[in-house]
């Protein structure tokens, strides 16, 4: 037996054609692979002082 | 290959020799991300929405670049419902690759059928709302947004499961059962309609989608065998008679007739309906009009309209008064010239109720000069038409004279001698009616006899016959008193 309150919860509202406009704006479309690099460039570089602190 | 830093192209290597990037992790990503696809491809091959999601939302994760498995991302988020998500997808997917025209393919169709785009849109619109009704405890409320949700778009998936939910709150799990089978009809896998089949179904331990594979199998072969064996029924019958055509052919027509009265008489009658509505509002616009630039409102067109209407009918009583007047001042004058039947027969007529006393004076001083002598007169003139069978002019003349007596020794005769002419121009029941008024009203008259006479005659049927005798006898005076 379930909880019907739980069970409610996990539906969440669904986008709506008029937002779809935000949410491509503020999704974050860096890939993995993108990520990877972005680790390994920060990897390479000298840390600053301010690093440091 | 193509660098996917400097967009290099070179033949192998691990290194770009254009920029030095080392793309042995852009190699494993890009397998990885198509790996990814694969499956979501095969999953929603298997019509297992969920899954595909699941795997072609990774494979987009790990190569933002990987388009196909964009556009299937869009493709089976539309096939869920989640129009908007869709767009989502293949409004990226259009941008990040200029070349693939798929996802530009999408939109377009989309574009075209934008009202079905906001139904879908819509439907989106009441499953929200119908959350919010869960949340605040509106069940029953939630459910009727949720129908309405999925008949405007009937493969929302989500909205399903929610009615389902919505009608295990209720305790209705019969309810329940259909919208979770829907469900599990458009995503085999949906693990919220599983969990909720288990929940309604305690027990049972077979997957619904394994049972609703075998189930389609053996439909398949039913509907296969079915249709055999109804095309050798129908092969058989159509040697013998061939009745089933003619049977189809009239449940055709009577179809046919059925759905062009439901739906053109329903149109019709609309059209008839809106017609009346504006010439309703067209009405009433004219009588709420108000005159605001100056011309003249209704109302006050009626209120003028009646007033004009008072005016002429004062005017129309002031030229009346006036003909009256003149006609007794003409009557006055007559009597001065010694023509007093004329002076008589111009004021019979003349009602005196709105007369001035100076005018009534007049009238009765030409009244009392003139009615008696003028209707001893008229009498003799109409006796005188009577006797010379011009019965027309004698009645006339008679009926004058009647209007215009004063001294009624002799109103008997008169009333005599219109009987006579009515019996000359055949109006027998009109004769009977003078002849009894004589008696009842005037026994004494000079005419009682023969009005006796006549009477009897009338009513034995002899009258027409007698009534050139009488009228000769009349003549030579054989009975005149």
């Amino acid at each position: 037996m379930f909880s019907f309150k739980d069970e409610l919860k996990k539906y969440e509202p669904a986008m709506l054609i008029e937002d779809m406009e935000d949410s491509i704006y503020s999704e974050d479309f860096r890939d993995m692979f993108e990520l990877m690099q972005y680790i390994a460039n920060n990897k390479s570089k000298p840390r600053t002082s301010r690093d440091k602190e | 290959m193509k660098c996917p830093v400097c967009s290099y192209i070179f033949k192998s290597g691990n290194v770009c020799p254009g920029c030095g990037t080392d793309i042995v992790l852009y190699n494993k990503t890009r397998n990885i991300s198509d790996k990814l696809y694969n499956s979501g491809l095969k999953c929603a091959g298997e019509r297992d929405l969920t899954g595909a999601i699941e795997y072609l939302s990774r494979s987009v994760m790990v190569n933002k670049f990987n388009t196909k498995a964009r556009n299937l991302l869009g493709l089976v988020y539309f096939e869920k419902g989640l129009v908007a998500n869709a767009l989502r997808e293949w409004v990226v997917s259009s941008n990040l690759d200029k070349k693939d025209k798929t996802a530009s393919e999408y939109l377009e169709k989309l574009q075209k059928n934008a009202r079905e785009l906001e139904k879908m849109n819509d439907a989106i619109r009441l499953y929200n709302l119908a959350i919010q009704y869960m949340n605040q405890h509106s069940e029953d409320l939630a459910l009727i947004q949720l129908k309405k949700a999925v008949s405007y778009n009937p493969k929302f998936v989500d909205a399903y499961n929610l009615a389902a939910l919505c009608n295990m709150a209720n305790g209705n799990n019969t309810a329940a059962e259909p919208f979770v089978k829907r469900v599990l009809y458009l995503d085999k896998k949906n693990p919220t309609a599983l969990r909720y089949l288990q929940e309604i179904t305690p027990g049972s331990k077979v997957t619904p989608a394994a049972d609703l594979n075998t189930k389609t199998e053996d439909t398949v072969d039913e509907i296969k065998a079915r249709r055999k064996r109804r095309m050798s029924y129908k092969n058989l019958e159509k040697g013998i008679i061939g009745k089933p055509e003619i049977i189809s052919f009239a449940g055709g027509v009577i179809c046919t007739a059925a759905v062009l009265f439901a739906l053109v008489f329903p149109t019709m009658l609309e059209n008839k309906s809106k017609e009346i509505y504006d010439l309703k509002t067209t009405l009433e616009n004219y009588q709420s009009y108000n005159g605001a630039d100056g011309t003249v409102s209704y109302d006050e067109l009626v209120s003028e309209n009646a007033d004009l209407k008072s005016e002429v009918d004062k005017y129309k009583n002031a030229v009346a008064l006036q003909t009256k007047i003149g006609n007794i001042n003409k009557a006055y004058a007559l009597l001065a010239n010694g023509k007093n039947k004329e002076a008589a027969l111009l004021i019979k007529d003349i009602d005196i109720s709105d007369l001035s006393d100076e005018d009534i004076a007049i009238y009765d001083t030409v009244r009392e000069s003139t009615f008696a002598s003028a209707a001893e007169d008229l009498f003799s003139e109409g006796k005188m038409y009577y006797l010379a069978g011009n019965y027309e002019n004698a009645k006339t003349t008679l009926n004058e004279c009647l209007d215009l007596i004063t001294d009624e020794s002799y109103t008997g005769e008169v009333l005599y001698y219109l009987g006579k002419t009515s019996e000359g121009l055949g109006e027998t029941a009109t004769a009977i009616s003078y002849y009894e008024k004589v008696l009842s009203d005037y026994p004494n008259s000079a005419q009682a006899v023969n009005a006796q006479n006549s009477l009897d005659n009338l009513r034995s049927g002899t009258g027409t016959q007698n009534s050139s005798q009488t009228s000769s006898q009349t003549s030579n005076g054989d009975n005149e008193q």
